[in-house]
């Protein structure tokens, strides 16, 4: 079974550099690579491909910055943070905006594992935590 | 006992808080708080 697993991400591994032009993830060689292992229906290819989505979205998650606001932002606030994030991250980094009310106030960017929280909802989970409240988490009305 | 009271009233305040900050956040506050992140990315980067 191990060997079975380790395989399978042996050769998506494998799919995944295929569809990298110049060291980045290119759309169209993905789909070509996809379409050519449905194709095949070699054995295993589904667990293949299921492996070979989860490499693609770690890649993707890497170059998107999810911008989570309580309220739409401007169009000039929205300009200003891809600038800044084209300095932070470099210029291929794409943008994910979306309306968040339970941040109740202000707005959180996350990059991969980079979290910049200004959120009114991160700061009211920081003063439930002062109260020894453990399930911060949870979402406040 | 003491505990229950601290994590009881905790609540209550923060319950309290969302509720307010959410009824007088006006859109400059909100904008506001927005180039503030803005700001700190800019600097933490």
């Amino acid at each position: 079974m191990a060997t079975r697993v380790s395989q399978v991400r042996g050769v998506a591994k494998t799919l995944y550099r295929w569809c990298l032009v110049e060291g980045k993830l290119d759309d169209g060689r993905a789909r070509e690579v996809v379409t050519q292992v449905l194709q095949s229906k070699r054995r295993g290819y589904l667990a293949v491909l299921g492996e070979l989505k989860r490499l693609i979205r770690l890649e993707r998650a890497r170059y998107t910055a999810r911008i989570e606001s309580a309220v739409p932002l401007q169009a000039d606030l929205q300009a200003w943070l891809r600038k800044k994030l084209a300095i932070a991250y470099g210029d291929g980094l794409s943008t994910d905006f979306v309306q968040n009310p339970e941040l109740i106030g202000g707005m959180r960017v996350r990059v991969a594992n980079d979290v910049y929280d200004g959120s009114v909802r991160s700061r009211l989970a920081a003063l439930a935590r002062s109260f020894g409240i453990v399930d911060s988490d949870k979402p406040v009305r | 006992m003491l505990a229950d009271l601290k994590l009881e009233i905790g609540t209550l305040v923060v319950q309290a808080t969302a509720t307010v900050t959410r009824k007088v956040l006006t859109p400059e506050d909100q904008r506001r708080m927005a180039e503030d992140t803005i700001t700190q990315l800019g600097r933490a980067a």
